[in-house]
């Protein structure tokens, strides 16, 4: 009894460290975590959306998945933030997104009074760069290789819906609007690093360029080709996102985190703990009868 | 020397077309003078001038950008105009790059903010395009006048008004070299208070960022603290459901 309670007591405080630790890292993270980054990643989503709205009009079930992942990428908090640094991109930018939906939402929308529309909120969105971001920051290529990571955590996530995570190669689409999604922003993960590479210096390896280069051309062609989820996941997870790391200093992300992984482990240690101590229990009356 | 009707009313007319002509030019000169100046590529116009006229040496102002197309009457704002743009400002042989920043209050226009330090004619140099066309030109911005046009009392004069006697038994050297020493020190005082304020900006921003920091850390650590709750319970339950079980085996 006193060693299980000991043994809990033990699981206690490993449980604790591993909370603690991971509320440590969330703290870290809001300081660190580059919101720059994730701007200028927004700038490229939202704009995705809305012309994936246009190309959709007439399909109410399209554009309702638009409509949800639109309102994803822009939210209030986005609206409060932007208003800090100007009032007028602070109104029209939501202004325009619910025009939009509006719009494309009629049962007799006009395509033409749509497009007026995404072009009015594609200059709103380039120009609330300089607004919203910074100009150091701008030009920081850590924080250009990030947003392009950003980018290409929804492009994974938007394929991975699209084929439902799918090992085929080719892989069934199984739903239109997230392949959409995840076609266009690998189109604007490429035209993203078309620009980070013109201010990449020189020194920098022509092969790990090269590699670059071909890895996004590659994710384009895959995603067209409907290939399996786990291309697609590798190229931009290990060739892109790992050069990027060598590179451009980006953070590098460990798929098990340090406290999720203190907290698996505990909640191994019980149920190991709990089984030895069932096993024990099992053998004493047998030792008895002996 | 008699003068005859005829040179009477000349000289009526000539007094008469005078007061005219002052008349309009003082008309004239009360009118705000539309410092803004335009100019037109292909369907393109680009607008420029100081966003706060008239333009002051010390005074903070900005380089007021409006792009549109269409006529003057019916403008369509450009938005995202200044992207492929660059914007130099000069003074002289000395050069700066501008940046213009989209206007909080119209679409369209664009403001780069400028503490003009001298008088004279600032320069603006465009290059670069606007919805595909070629820009490439200077405009001149108004000339920045001294703030002295403005300014109470007078920074400069180097006195202080004494009134008619003066009244204080100090004589007019005395009283204009203490003037002198009152203004300096008068400016000494604004400037150390305008650098109090600015400090005390700084640290009612680090202030609040420590505060932000500070709440961050609350919910992290109470969001912490939840969770060695529920991870303890959790244990709690497993022991007790252990031994309740250990005890009904030993029962049976």
């Amino acid at each position: 009894m006193q060693i299980r309670t000991a043994a809990s007591l033990l699981l206690v405080a490993a449980v604790s460290f591993g909370m603690i630790f991971s509320a440590k890292m969330a703290y870290a993270h809001n300081f660190g975590g580059d919101e720059s980054a994730a701007y200028l990643a927004k700038v490229q989503e939202v704009p995705v959306e809305t012309h994936a709205m246009l190309a959709d009009i007439g399909n109410p079930d399209l554009l309702s998945w638009h409509f949800d992942k639109i309102n994803e990428y822009w939210n209030a908090n986005d609206t409060k933030e932007m208003n800090e640094r100007n009032a007028l991109l602070a109104k029209n930018i939501p202004d325009t997104i619910q025009s939009i939906i509006t719009e494309a939402n009629k049962t007799t929308a006009s395509p033409d009074t749509v497009k007026q529309l995404v072009d009015k909120l594609d200059g709103y969105m380039a120009e609330s760069v300089s607004v919203r971001v910074d100009a150091p920051k701008l030009q920081n290529l850590t924080v250009n290789a990030q947003a392009i990571k950003d980018v290409l955590g929804e492009v994974m996530e938007g394929y991975g819906d699209a084929t439902n995570h799918s090992s085929s190669n080719p892989a069934k689409i199984v739903d239109q609007a997230p392949y959409q999604n995840a076609k266009g922003l690998a189109s604007a993960a490429q035209t993203m690093w078309t620009e980070l590479k013109a201010k990449t210096p020189s020194n920098v390896s022509s092969t790990t360029i090269s590699t670059l280069d071909k890895a996004f051309s590659d994710l384009n062609t895959a995603i067209a080709q409907n290939a399996s989820d786990s291309t697609v996941v590798s190229i931009a997870n290990q060739t892109i996102a790992s050069n990027f790391v060598t590179v451009y200093k980006t953070e590098a992300v460990p798929e098990f985190p340090m406290p999720l992984t203190l907290a698996m482990a505990s909640l191994a240690g019980v149920i190991v703990i709990t089984r030895i101590l069932k096993l024990k229990r099992t053998r004493v009356p047998t030792q008895a009868d002996e | 020397m008699i003068a005859s009707p005829a040179k009477k009313s000349i000289t009526a007319g000539c007094i008469a077309a005078l007061v005219c002509l002052a008349a309009f030019s003082t008309l004239y000169a009360v009118r705000p003078a539309s410092a803004h100046v335009s100019k037109t590529f292909g369907s393109v116009t680009v607008e420029l001038g100081w966003n706060t006229e008239p333009a002051l040496t010390g005074q903070m102002n900005a380089a007021q950008l409006t792009v549109f197309t269409g006529s003057a009457s019916k403008p369509t704002p450009v938005l995202n105009a200044v992207a492929g743009l660059t914007t130099t400002l000069q003074y002289g042989t000395v050069t700066k790059q501008l940046e213009f920043l989209p206007s909080p209050t119209v679409d369209g226009q664009y403001l780069a903010p400028i503490l003009p330090t001298k008088e004279g004619t600032y320069t603006v140099i465009f290059k670069g395009t606007i919805q595909s066309q070629n820009i490439d030109t200077t405009i001149n911005l108004d000339d920045v006048a001294s703030s002295d046009i403005v300014n109470f009392p007078p920074t400069g004069s180097g006195s202080v008004p004494t009134g008619s006697g003066n009244g204080t038994g100090l004589s007019p050297d005395v009283a204009s070299q203490l003037g002198g020493i009152i203004n300096q020190l008068t400016g000494d005082i604004d400037s150390a208070k305008k650098s109090a304020d600015a400090a005390a900006q700084n640290s009612a921003a680090a202030q609040k960022e420590v505060l932000d920091a500070k709440s961050s850390a609350d919910r992290s650590f109470m969001i912490a603290m939840t969770g060695i709750g529920v991870g303890a319970a959790g244990i709690a339950i497993a022991v007790i459901a252990l031994n309740r079980r250990e005890s009904k085996t030993i029962q049976r």
